[in-house]
């Protein structure tokens, strides 16, 4: 007798249905094989079903079993074909038959039980598009695939429970989502602002950076905080809304990086990866291509601290990504495309010392040292940073005040304020763009957007014209005075936030 | 444990009770026990011109595994090389088909399971 049972595949973010095909034969010697370009895992699977049904007390019949995969062409991937196939077999030995336009998803454990499997999210997903009824997840994704409204999402914790059902013996019930309470770990951030004594202008560039979405480098000798405030970057991010939330948790999704239990994400992803990063990590790849560093950072920030110790190939790498916000993987077998929407946030030594324009200690290195130094930075990637700031040491006496003042700077809280304020001025201003922030902004948009004051678009271009500034330049300068601009809720773009916005720009602040 | 004896007369019982279901199936029964090198072929049956080598297999309790669980790839590759010297030094130009019975007795000698799995 032949059952078909519907599931899923994944190819990066895209998801295509895939028939489970189960023949069960009575003539011909047993035998269970799986067909349709399975790979190691999916191969597996007939032990894990086989062994599953027989330790929840089900007979596993001796009969010729033949799974096929349809698309018989494409590869399959992943462990959650289980489910699938098991109820496939269990529907025609345990005689009960499968309700219409439901989708099945999930890994076995050899108990009988269902284990959390990644992906759960895509898959119902998929199932919404493709006007499903019902999705069976096991138990801990349950919560994960209800963030679907608009089809029923059945948790299972075991073989045994699903037959029930079947049987309608026992019920289970959908899952409903349950938001999980952000309050609580509001305070976990590593580091407030208000900890970090001085650097105001190192802050005052990270709000903007924030605000607007825009990449920074920050330069300084050793000690002087940049590791510091970069860390404290996420305490001043706003939280995802939900378009933004439901892109991350996708890609955390498909990698397998939402824990049992686990939902939506709400907080803002920081990403502070090791400079002996491949670039296959940073980027992405593989065969199957899965998401590097950038896309797992999408609408968050990543942290590439000691920039200048990168290898070069990794670093020119980024430049497509922190242009275009999505990065198209190409292998032979497969096309993915993942977002990588984010802040670039890097911190550099200005030379291999570390003391170059250092108040307190000298540099000693040649100034050939220092040259080859920065040439491991391209042209392009300085350029693409929209913000460079200088991070000076800070003054130990200063410290020791600060230590012991009753008096604090701004907390992160009330910095986050004011940059959520902003988030949403421009969300409400790109509200039919598909786009976040200032810094996403194209020619077009800006030119939509953006409406200089006579005196501050005869600044921009003396400036442009004695600092030979690149369009591109010019562009970003814009694109930073407007988040500035949206920072003080100003309409117009001002004289000042043009000021401010030209000495966060290379070679124009020394 | 059984000895080896007890096993060739278990493996005797079975292919008697095989034979004997084969017969009360319309095959025709040419051979039984054909040796070629060092394999066998436990008994050869034709039925409607069609040359059956049938491999018996017997078990005594299911719990010790099913006697289909025996019959592995290599078991099967190896019954078809053997029946295909047969052919060949027979000079047979027929069709031919590989079969299996499986058997399991009882404790009380009566047969609780038999089972005939044809073309394997």
């Amino acid at each position: 007798m032949l059952i078909k049972v519907i599931s899923v595949s994944f190819s990066g973010l895209t998801t295509i249905r895939i028939d489970v095909e189960v023949n069960i034969a009575d003539r011909g010697l047993p035998c269970f094989d799986i067909i349709g370009l399975p790979n190691k895992a999916v191969a597996e699977s007939k032990e894990r079903v086989r062994t599953s049904l027989i330790n929840s007390d089900i007979s596993f019949p001796m009969r010729k079993i033949t799974v096929n995969l349809a698309p018989g062409d494409v590869p399959k991937e992943g462990a959650f074909y289980d489910l699938p196939i098991a109820v496939g077999i269990l529907s025609e030995t345990e005689n009960f038959k499968i309700p219409k336009e439901s989708l099945f998803f999930g890994e076995l454990s050899l108990d009988g039980s269902l284990r959390h499997t990644k992906g759960a999210l895509l898959a119902a997903l998929f199932a919404k598009e493709n006007k499903m009824k019902r999705i069976f997840v096991p138990d801990e994704s349950g919560n994960e695939a209800s963030v679907v409204n608009g089809i029923e999402v059945f948790p299972v914790k075991t073989l045994r429970q699903l037959i029930s059902f079947f049987k309608s013996e026992t019920a289970i019930f959908p899952a409903q989502f349950r938001r999980e309470n952000i309050k609580e770990n509001k305070n976990s951030f590593e580091f407030d602002m208000n900890e970090i004594m001085g650097q105001e202008q190192a802050k005052r560039a990270l709000e903007i950076a924030a605000a607007g979405g825009h990449n920074i480098l920050m330069t300084g000798s050793p000690g002087s905080g940049k590791t510091m405030l970069a860390r404290a970057l996420p305490g001043i991010m706003p939280l995802l809304n939900d378009e933004e939330s439901l892109e991350v948790t996708k890609i955390y999704s498909s990698s397998g990086n939402i824990p049992p239990g686990g939902s939506l994400i709400k907080s803002r992803p920081f990403r502070a990866p090791h400079h002996i990063i491949s670039q296959a990590g940073l980027v992405g790849g593989g065969t199957h291509p899965q998401p590097g560093e950038i896309s797992l950072a999408h609408r968050g920030v990543l942290f590439l601290d000691e920039f200048n110790e990168f290898p070069r190939p990794v670093i020119e790498a980024l430049r497509q990504p922190v242009e275009d916000g999505k990065l198209t993987i190409s292998r032979s077998l497969e096309r993915v495309t993942y977002p990588s929407r984010f802040i670039l946030v890097a911190a550099a030594n200005p030379c291999p010392c570390g003391y170059l324009h250092d108040s307190t200690k000298e540099c000693t290195c040649s100034k050939k040292d220092i040259s080859r130094y920065r040439k491991k930075l391209s042209g392009p990637i300085l350029d693409r940073i929209d913000l460079h700031v200088e991070v000076p040491v800070v003054d130990i006496k200063k410290l020791e005040k600060g230590l012991r003042a009753t008096e604090q700077g701004e907390s992160s809280e009330e910095i986050r304020k004011r940059i959520t304020e902003a988030r949403i001025c421009q969300e409400r201003r790109f509200a039919g763009e598909c786009i976040h922030t200032n810094s996403e902004m194209k020619n077009r948009l800006i030119k939509k957007y953006t409406s200089l004051e006579n005196e501050s678009k005869t600044l921009l271009l003396h400036a442009s014209k004695s600092f030979n500034l690149s369009a591109r330049s010019y562009l970003k300068i814009i694109k930073i005075s407007r988040t500035i601009a949206d920072l003080e809720k100003c309409e117009n773009i001002k004289t000042k936030h043009i000021a401010e916005a030209l000495q966060y720009r290379p070679g124009i602040a020394e | 444990m059984r000895n080896s004896r007890s096993r060739v007369i278990l493996g005797k019982k079975g292919e008697d009770i095989a034979e004997k279901y084969l017969k009360n199936n319309g095959y025709c029964i040419i051979k039984r026990n054909v040796n070629i090198g060092h394999s066998d072929i436990d008994i050869l049956a034709e039925k409607k011109n069609v040359l059956v080598f049938v491999e018996v297999r017997t078990r005594t309790y299911s719990d010790l595994g099913m006697p289909e669980e025996s019959l592995g790839w290599k078991k099967r590759q190896q019954m078809r090389k053997t029946a295909g010297i047969y052919l060949e030094i027979n000079r047979i130009r027929k069709h031919s088909r590989l079969d299996a019975v499986c058997i399991i007795i009882d404790d009380n000698k009566t047969v609780s399971y038999l089972k005939h799995y044809k073309g394997i």
